[in-house]
């Protein structure tokens, strides 16, 4: 579904992406793990746009992201959906007007039908009674949830979530887990996950790719990677069996 | 050798950050002129730069014209012109007082504002937000921002003038006691139509500066709440120290 094929991205003379190759498959949930400062997030970032790589291709659908007109990228962004690392949900806007701004923005559903649909999308990431609140009336499990609705109300054929549970505490971290993987049981979406945390790959992934000094070093099918005989990904395993 | 590095920095650095603040104007303005400006986001900056702006600006004009009053009466006393105070201050307040200081009060409240709202969007990736839901931020956020304030200035400038026009005539009929009839009556005679239009003129083309340096700090924010803190003073220095040097410029080659 997409393919990215040697990308490179530099800060300075900070290397940050390093030829990087990665095909996510679709209707899978494919997790990207990997230390802090490897690249995680100038990963998904050089995805959906918001950063230009400085080589390379990501091919979406046979087309070349990174060589679009942004009218043409801007066509292929309504196909995506992004939950970012900390929600970014407007702050000056209230949950509805937040899970709604896509919709009313390109018009994509009757005027009357919004109330309706936002609705329908809290029901589907668990939340009821939000919708006069603002963000900072929520906790963090909450305004995950909706960034999330925000993310699916356009019917996406992918999305990409950004460190999904960083700052959440475990028992959150496995609700947003589970929702993730409920909400591609449904939708049956494509799924990119970008995380740091073995625990919630484990219970969300079929493919898992591990991604080291800008590199994907290794990518399987979860058992596989499991498995992995890279010294690398065994010393993060190793910790993550040893309970963290 | 040290010195041309230094210099030379600084030079690329802000020819770098002009290029980057007149592209965004002509964006935010091309925006405008096809068309694509939004509504209701526009009103509601209309609304924050013009009205909720009013009071203050009312209040600065107010005493400026008292002053400025108080100020000519002691020089012009020494030629017996008295009575010229009412057009000194109304020729000083339309021309230049007003909309520079009606430009500066609107740097420090509302430029000011800009920079660090925007700046708190981009560091909370709410402007990354915006741009993967395909919706243009420059277009939803800076051209509403920019129109307003270009439009509104220029009727800010008009309050101004009024309000500095009241507080000089206070002073100068009912505290230095100059006739009322000779303040108003030179004011008329002398006071040029051009002398105000110059002054509006001067207020849209502030506006479109200042509101331009505030979104493009703004969205230019990096580092955190740090970040947005830097952002802030920096639109604020560059807008007032800009409201100056193009008062300069349009006063001297224009009018």
């Amino acid at each position: 579904m997409i393919e990215i094929r040697n990308l490179k991205k530099a800060f300075g003379k900070q290397i940050v992406l390093d030829d990087l190759n990665l095909t996510i498959k679709a209707g899978k949930i494919t997790v990207i793990l990997g230390r802090s400062g490897q690249g995680k997030s100038v990963l998904i970032k050089s995805i959906i746009g918001t950063l230009k790589p400085d080589f390379g291709e990501i091919i979406y659908n046979n087309k070349n992201l990174l060589s679009m007109k942004l009218s043409e990228l801007n066509k292929v962004r309504m196909k995506f959906g992004v939950l970012f690392q900390e929600s970014a949900l407007f702050d000056s806007m209230t949950v509805f007007e937040n899970v709604a701004f896509p919709v009313i923005e390109h018009r994509l559903i009757d005027k009357k039908a919004i109330k309706d649909e936002v609705k329908r999308v809290l029901d589907l990431v668990e939340l009821d009674n939000v919708e006069e609140k603002y963000p900072s009336e929520l906790s963090g499990g909450m305004k995950k949830r909706v960034g999330l609705a925000r993310a699916i109300i356009t019917k996406p054929e992918i999305i990409f979530f950004d460190e999904p549970t960083t700052g959440l505490d475990p028992i959150v971290s496995y609700s947003i887990a589970k929702l993730i993987k409920d909400m591609k049981a449904k939708l049956n979406t494509t799924c990119l996950v970008i995380t740091h945390d073995l625990y919630v790959a484990n219970l969300i992934a079929d493919y898992i790719g591990f991604l080291d000094r800008g590199k994907i070093i290794e990518f399987d099918k979860k058992e596989g990677f499991f498995n992995s005989n890279s010294p690398i990904v065994r010393e993060f395993l190793d910790v993550f069996k040893g309970g963290y | 050798m040290f010195i041309f590095t230094y210099f030379g920095k600084l030079i690329v650095n802000f020819i770098d950050q002009l290029g980057g603040v007149v592209i965004l104007a002509t964006k935010a303005l091309s925006n405008a002129i096809r068309g694509s400006l939004r509504l209701k986001q526009t009103v509601d900056q209309f609304y924050t730069i013009g009205v909720t702006s009013s009071f203050i600006v009312i209040l600065t004009s107010l005493f400026i014209g008292m002053v400025e009053a108080l100020q000519i009466y002691h020089g012009f006393r020494k030629f017996g012109a008295e009575n010229m105070i009412g057009y000194t201050v109304a020729v000083s307040l339309g021309r230049e007082l007003s909309p520079v200081f009606t430009a500066l009060m609107i740097v420090a409240r509302n430029v000011s504002a800009m920079s660090a709202e925007i700046g708190t969007m981009k560091v909370t990736e709410q402007i990354d937000a915006m741009e993967v839901m395909a919706v243009d931020p420059i277009n939803y956020i800076v051209t509403p921002r920019i129109v307003a304030t270009t439009v509104m200035l220029p009727f800010l400038v008009a309050l101004s003038n009024v309000a500095g026009n009241i507080g000089g005539y206070i002073i100068g009929v009912f505290v230095l006691k100059v006739n009322s009839a000779a303040y108003i009556d030179n004011i008329k005679q002398y006071l040029d139509m051009s002398d105000l239009t110059y002054g509006f003129i001067k207020a849209a083309v502030f506006g479109l500066i200042i509101s331009s340096i505030g979104c493009y700090t703004g969205l230019n924010t990096t580092k955190g709440a740090k970040g947005v803190g830097i952002s802030t003073t920096k639109a604020v220095v560059v807008s007032s120290v800009a409201i100056l040097v193009a008062d300069y410029i349009l006063s001297a080659f224009l009018f």
